[in-house]
């Protein structure tokens, strides 16, 4: 019976000191498996502590191992990479906020094009420049605040005190009374384009009045005559530009003499021919002129 | 009141002097771990294991739209380790094994069995009182390690299977802000708690009077006691730990 107690004590307490190992290791080192060491080394990381994630390209890859603060005020960070990533050549690192509860994070950065080789172990992966903080973000809209208010002093200054707001205000006093000024002349513009389209109806029924007399019908016969002697013409014209054409066709076909002329090599061959032979003739009768020219007087 | 503060640090006395005799209390002292956790453990689960789904359930069902979902994984590990796991394994033990020490030792007073002990040179409080004390002391961290295991994997399985919450969400909510001196606080509670139930149990039990019915005033009392007793302690540790808890 009491070995029996001593037995089940011993199994409960063993079990409960696992757990307890087991847990602590597990929640405080992000894990239980051992991946390969990388080292980094930050100005500032804010709660940045073991057990948290590392991220390669927002990927979780690995834990912060450990965390030691050197003698010149910079943080020597231990980071364990699980062994089936590969962290590229050229990486940076950042400790970057993560969620709304103050957590962070080792982010790697690849660079792009992304190199073929990966660090090592024990290689100490380059810090990259960090994202804005909520400090940054708050001192930006600090300084947006402080131009804010000399923006609205200024104006304070310029609009109101200056006397802007008053002119601004005659200003737009005086727009309403041009405003009414325009209307009374839009109005007026008005009645007179009424009045002119009323005496341009009228010329227009005086003038379909006009048409039937007989003079403007006479004036209507010769213009349709002369439309059609233009009509005539114009078929004159196109029966003698046909016949141009088809002497033309002829011509370049080399029927008739013109044709011949025009397309005929061997006429020209000949007056070649000639014109060289009057050249030389021509050349010979200046070299032996008594040849060709014998005067004889008595 | 007076007279009962001197009797405390009567009893207290005692159990200071019963840790020179080991011979007397080792053996004993088995005996209680066997009861005082082995014997808790099924309770100890089921309880924890409840717990957890609740607090899980609860959290995911009250958070905001747009809160990020690790809160869950964060609210669950804060809530059972540091708070329910402790307290609630002392409450229950406080039930089921302070009440049997009151009613154990009460029964030794009023049958005259301490006085049979005290007759055969034997210490009555080395050898009921400090075998329970320590198993207590060992136990309760033992039983509220399980009961904060249990708790969390039964936070995590309703979050994942009912909620639909992502186990990558969840486990990033557990080990957010998480800091070793968490467990060793709730271990630490747990302790205290052990410590509290044995000390006020023994007691009451060791001054039972007035035969059966003295027995029962005497149970009922401890575990008043004991359950007052560690909710004060828990304010108290709260209190005084609590801003190292800090993030």
């Amino acid at each position: 019976m009491r070995r029996r107690n001593e037995v089940s004590v011993g199994i409960l307490m063993t079990a409960a000191v696992i757990v307890l190992i087991l847990g602590m290791v597990w929640l405080a080192r992000g894990g239980l498996k051992n991946g390969y060491p990388l080292h980094a080394r930050f100005t500032w990381g804010q709660n940045l502590k073991s057990g948290q994630p590392v991220l390669l390209a927002g990927v979780a890859v690995g834990t912060v191992r450990d965390v030691q603060l050197r003698r010149d005020g910079h943080l020597d960070v231990l980071l364990s990479i699980d062994d089936e990533y590969q962290v590229p050549k050229g990486s940076t690192a950042t400790v970057k906020a993560v969620g709304i509860f103050g957590d962070v994070a080792v982010a790697l950065t690849p660079p792009l094009p992304a190199p073929a080789a990966s660090y090592a172990p024990d290689d100490t992966v380059p810090t990259g420049v960090p994202s804005a903080d909520i400090d940054q973000i708050l001192s930006r809209v600090d300084s947006i605040g402080r131009s804010v208010s000399v923006l609205t002093s200024a104006l304070q200054k310029e609009v109101i005190e200056a006397g802007t707001f008053k002119d601004l205000h005659n200003l737009v006093a005086s727009s309403a009374k041009v405003s009414a000024q325009l209307q009374g002349v839009l109005a007026e513009q008005n009645r007179n384009a009424t009045a002119t389209m009323e005496a341009f109806k009228n010329s227009a029924t005086k003038l379909g009045n006009l048409a039937d007399s007989t003079q403007i019908a006479a004036t209507l016969a010769n213009t349709r005559e002369i439309t059609a002697n233009t009509a005539r013409l114009t078929a004159n014209l196109d029966s003698t530009n046909a016949q141009i054409q088809r002497l033309l066709g002829l011509a370049q076909h080399g029927n008739g003499t013109v044709g011949k002329l025009l397309t005929d090599t061997l006429l020209y061959n000949d007056l070649h021919r000639l014109i060289r032979q009057a050249d030389s003739l021509l050349a010979d009768i200046k070299a032996n002129p008594k040849k060709y020219i014998n005067v004889r007087i008595f | 009141m007076f007279r009962d503060i001197g009797l405390r640090t009567y009893f207290f006395r005692d159990i200071a002097r019963g840790f020179g005799d080991p011979a007397t209390y080792v053996p004993e002292t088995l005996r209680q771990m066997k009861m005082m956790g082995v014997d808790s453990v099924p309770i100890t689960v089921i309880v924890a294991a409840f717990i957890g789904a609740v607090i899980a359930l609860q959290v995911r069902y009250q958070i905001l739209p747009g809160v990020q979902l690790s809160i869950v994984g964060l609210a669950s590990r804060l809530m059972i380790v540091l708070e329910l796991g402790p307290l609630l394994t002392g409450l229950v033990l406080t039930g089921r094994v302070g009440g049997r020490m009151t009613a154990e030792i009460g029964t030794m007073r009023v049958t005259e069995q301490i006085d049979a002990l005290e007759t055969l040179a034997y210490d009555p409080v080395a050898f009921l009182v400090v075998p329970r004390f320590l198993a207590g002391t060992i136990m309760l961290p033992t039983l509220a390690i399980l009961a904060d295991a249990v708790g969390l994997l039964s936070a995590y399985f309703v979050s994942v299977r009912v909620t639909h919450i992502t186990p990558q969400d969840f486990i990033a909510g557990l080990r957010l802000g998480y800091e070793g001196f968490q467990i060793f606080y709730s271990l630490l509670k747990a302790m205290m708690f052990g410590m509290a139930i044995a000390l006020v149990c023994s007691y009451e039990g060791y001054i039972t009077e007035a035969g059966a019915e003295g027995v029962g005033r005497s149970t009922a009392r401890a575990v008043v006691i004991s359950s007052v007793t560690i909710l004060v302690l828990d304010a108290l540790t709260a209190t005084v730990l609590g801003p190292l808890l800090q993030a």
